[in-house]
């Protein structure tokens, strides 16, 4: 008996353990990052054009440049993923050949190392195409490489939408677009967004895939054909091949953190407000 | 008098084993008829096919039979959506839409004619009336369909397949789910609008079946395939039956 407590007490002080490991992590992370960033943070810094290589100035350019390849990655990747994600969820069934054929290919495409992602946008979209080092080379680049993790997760979103509704629809005549339109889609709007802050989160961190297609260039992109260097490159840059940079790069970072979590809350305040606000679940 | 529909030699397979096989049956128009048997014999499979729901599922293959009104059902190339609107269907779950109360029945009637928001709301009064909803969700027509009861939530559902005005209403063990109370209200509901509408209903509850339908179709699994072996006028098939299956059946002695 005693045995059986003492086992159970030993489990359950190592599931603790655990949690309060990862909470430890990550409060560590980000009390590391905030302490070295938050004193170099000034409306100056997130305005002003870089100097010396970022050592000093700001990265109102990096922001801005940033914010234009995530752009062009969403609004190139979203409509896809959000099509194929229909067509595999509710106008298919998982025993067509066709229908196995594009999950095994999204599969694959998820697996792939974003410095391959880098290397294949650098010879189709910046050289075949012509778009040279550019702002749409790396976020056309950037939606090939969420395009996976997106059509997967809007799919098991709308998948987890529960096929009564479907039924009912179709017992009542409603034409199957008008039921997505009206109930499975805006049912789903969770799931969706959860996908959506999945693809935009590895959109943000990425470097490897952005080095080799939108490039390094510092300066205020004048078009979308300019090119413009992301967040994530910038704190790269600093840390590693800037000596004198380390403290901008944390204040890049923070930065970095803080869209993060903007951009979360922007796509939830969009979704509820034109989506999820038509069912009452 | 010509039945309403005619089930000639009606098979079903899923994945080529066979659920139900040579059925023929006559569902009357204005009379309720109540299929009941031990699950697994196809009972749900059949009603599925009175509407073209097996459509939905993959690997349903039915052969035979089902004429509703000359109209032939089976494999047919006819408008599914118009069909769907003359024969509607309850399902076991109570299953409204995640939407509110008075938008589950606007949906599927705004789908299917022009109204404006007045005649819309007329409509679903009435329709809430006739199915006793109207005075427990008078004032929050507003709040979600899914705050309701099982039980009211079962009438919503009645109420929002009436709003095609089908000529038959299939029901799949509408009761199931239900409290003694709620499956009460429910066959009262049934009682009111049963010379309006022919009722075909699927149920495990002997007594329901008893207590409510003319005719009682019986079915039975031979060999792991659902078989009709009886079908009559209710009062005759409770009273003497002549299948020995029945007869245990009725009994409670076997199913």
């Amino acid at each position: 008996m005693t045995d059986k407590t003492l086992s159970q007490d030993l489990i359950c002080g190592f599931i603790w353990c655990v949690a309060l490991g990862i909470t430890f992590m990550f409060c560590w992370i980000l009390f590391d990052i905030i302490s070295h960033g938050i004193p170099e943070i000034s409306w100056t810094f997130l305005t002003s054009s870089v100097q010396q290589a970022g050592r000093s100035g700001g990265i109102g350019p990096i922001i801005i440049s940033t914010l234009l390849i995530l752009l062009v990655c969403l609004c190139v990747s979203i409509p896809l993923a959000l099509a194929t994600a229909i067509l595999l969820s509710e106008f298919s069934n998982s025993h067509q050949r066709f229908t196995r054929l594009i999950s095994t290919s999204l599969e694959i495409l998820a697996g792939i190392p974003s410095i391959v992602f880098g290397l294949f946008g650098n010879a189709f979209f910046c050289i075949i195409c012509g778009l040279g080092f550019s702002i749409l080379s790396g976020g056309l680049t950037l939606a090939c490489m969420v395009l996976p993790i997106l059509t997967r997760s809007i799919e098991i979103g709308l998948r987890s939408v529960s096929d009564d509704y479907r039924l009912a629809g179709a017992a009542l005549a409603i034409p199957r677009v008008k039921l997505l339109w009206r109930i499975i889609l805006p049912a789903a709007t969770p799931g969706l967004v959860a996908g959506l802050m999945l693809g935009i989160g590895r959109a943000l961190a990425e470097t490897a895939a952005l080095i080799f297609t939108s490039g390094y260039v510092d300066r205020m992109p004048g078009s979308l054909l300019d090119s413009g260097r992301a967040l994530s490159i910038h704190i790269y840059d600093l840390a590693m091949n800037v000596s004198g940079g380390e403290t901008n790069a944390y204040a890049t970072a923070l930065i970095l953190l803080v869209l993060l979590l903007v951009i979360n809350l922007v796509a939830q305040w969009l979704s509820h407000r034109f989506l999820y606000r038509k069912v009452q679940l | 008098m010509t039945p309403l529909i005619s089930i000639k030699n009606l098979s079903i397979s899923y994945k080529q084993k066979f659920a139900l096989q040579h059925v023929n049956l006559d569902i009357f128009s204005g009379k309720i008829l109540a299929l009941i048997g031990p699950s697994g014999c196809g009972k749900t499979s059949l009603l599925n096919c009175l509407n073209r729901m097996t459509d939905l599922i993959p690997d349903c293959l039915v052969t035979g039979s089902i004429q509703l009104e000359q109209l032939e059902l089976v494999n047919s190339n006819i408008d599914v959506n118009q069909l769907r609107q003359n024969v509607g269907m309850i399902f076991q779950k109570p299953n409204p839409f995640p939407l509110s109360i008075q938008e589950n029945i606007h949906l599927p009637l705004r789908e299917h004619a022009k109204l404006s928001k007045s005649e819309q709301l007329g409509i679903s009064e009435d329709l809430l009336k006739r199915v006793g909803l109207w005075q427990e969700v008078e004032n929050r027509l507003t709040k979600p369909a899914l705050s309701l009861s099982g039980g009211q939530q079962q009438r919503l559902c009645i109420a929002r397949a009436l709003t095609l005005n089908p000529k038959v209403l299939l029901m799949d063990e509408p009761c199931s789910a239900l409290d003694p109370l709620s499956t009460e209200i429910i066959e009262n509901l049934i009682n009111q609008i049963r010379h309006e509408i022919t009722i075909v209903i699927v149920t495990h509850n002997l007594a329901q079946a008893k207590r409510l339908s003319d005719q009682t179709a019986v079915f039975w699994n031979h060999n792991q395939c659902g078989k009709l072996i009886e079908h009559d006028q209710t009062k005759k098939i409770f009273e003497s039956p002549t299948h020995p299956d029945t007869i245990a059946y009725i009994k409670g002695l076997q199913g």
